[in-house]
């Protein structure tokens, strides 16, 4: 069920690994395509901060950095801190160019304890049996 | 900027695996009252004072299920001027299926202007 619950995405680019790294880390040129203003410090413990142009903002801390190969960090709506989720950006040099993936999983929901939703469904039907 | 305490990785473990939360459900549904309640509650928001009229029961007995519903976290909460409104909390399955559907977009939204910028 937890794997079911995360969003996978990837992108094939005939540019460089490294120029992907530079436009997905950049805080300059990832404001360029994120839909937003990217500020963030790009190592572990560091602070993120996007205001989104749909007007949502986001906060967050960076996890982890492996320069050119993945970056990992936390992040929540600024206005709703118990909706966290990972995201995880992994650059893989192929035949093509650049593959680019990107994995965006809830940790922290009013939701994500799925066991917990599916046992209280469970719980709702038998007792309504038993009524 | 402040860190959420759901941060803490203690404090995320527990909200996972909730056996407490579990319990506070099962307790909240093992009352034929409550269950009334809770069904009379997902035709819409009602305040503990309606709830009293319809039921024939004091204002202060039904607090207290809704309390233990609350605690269950099958009914929530809201507060609206001066009444305060419980309603059922909406399903948390269709939760998840609506944050993958939104997170999903923004991310198609975003590798496609990604990929824009790139190929530029």
């Amino acid at each position: 069920m937890a794997e079911e619950q995360q969003i996978e995405r990837e992108l094939v680019v005939s540019a460089d690994s490294d120029a992907v790294w530079d436009a997905i880390t950049e805080a300059e040129l990832a404001s360029e395509w994120f839909d937003g203003e990217v500020e963030w410090e790009l190592t572990p413990g560091g602070t993120l901060h996007i205001e989104g142009n749909d007007g949502e903002s986001r906060d967050g801390v960076i996890q982890e950095v492996t320069p050119g190969e993945s970056l990992q960090f936390v992040w929540w709506p600024s206005d709703r801190e118990n909706e966290i989720s990972e995201v995880t950006y992994r650059i893989e040099t192929i035949e093509l160019g650049t593959r680019f993936t990107v994995i965006e999983k809830p940790l922290s929901t009013s939701w994500t304890d799925a066991d917990s939703a599916a046992f209280q469904t469970f719980a709702c039907s038998a007792l309504s049996f038993s009524a | 900027m402040r860190i959420p305490q759901l941060f803490k990785p203690s404090l995320v473990l527990r909200c996972r695996s909730v056996p407490d939360s579990i319990t506070a459900t099962f307790a909240a549904l093992a009352d034929d009252t409550r269950r009334r309640l809770l069904d009379q509650l997902s035709n819409g928001p009602m305040t503990a004072t309606q709830l009293s009229d319809s039921y024939d029961m004091s204002r202060q007995a039904v607090v207290k299920h809704l309390t233990a519903l609350a605690d269950g976290g099958l009914v929530q909460a809201e507060r609206s001027g001066r009444e305060v409104f419980y309603s059922v909390v909406p399903n948390q399955l269709d939760s998840a299926a609506q944050w993958l559907q939104r997170t999903g977009a923004k991310w198609d939204k975003r590798l496609s202007m990604l990929e824009r910028k790139l190929k530029s």
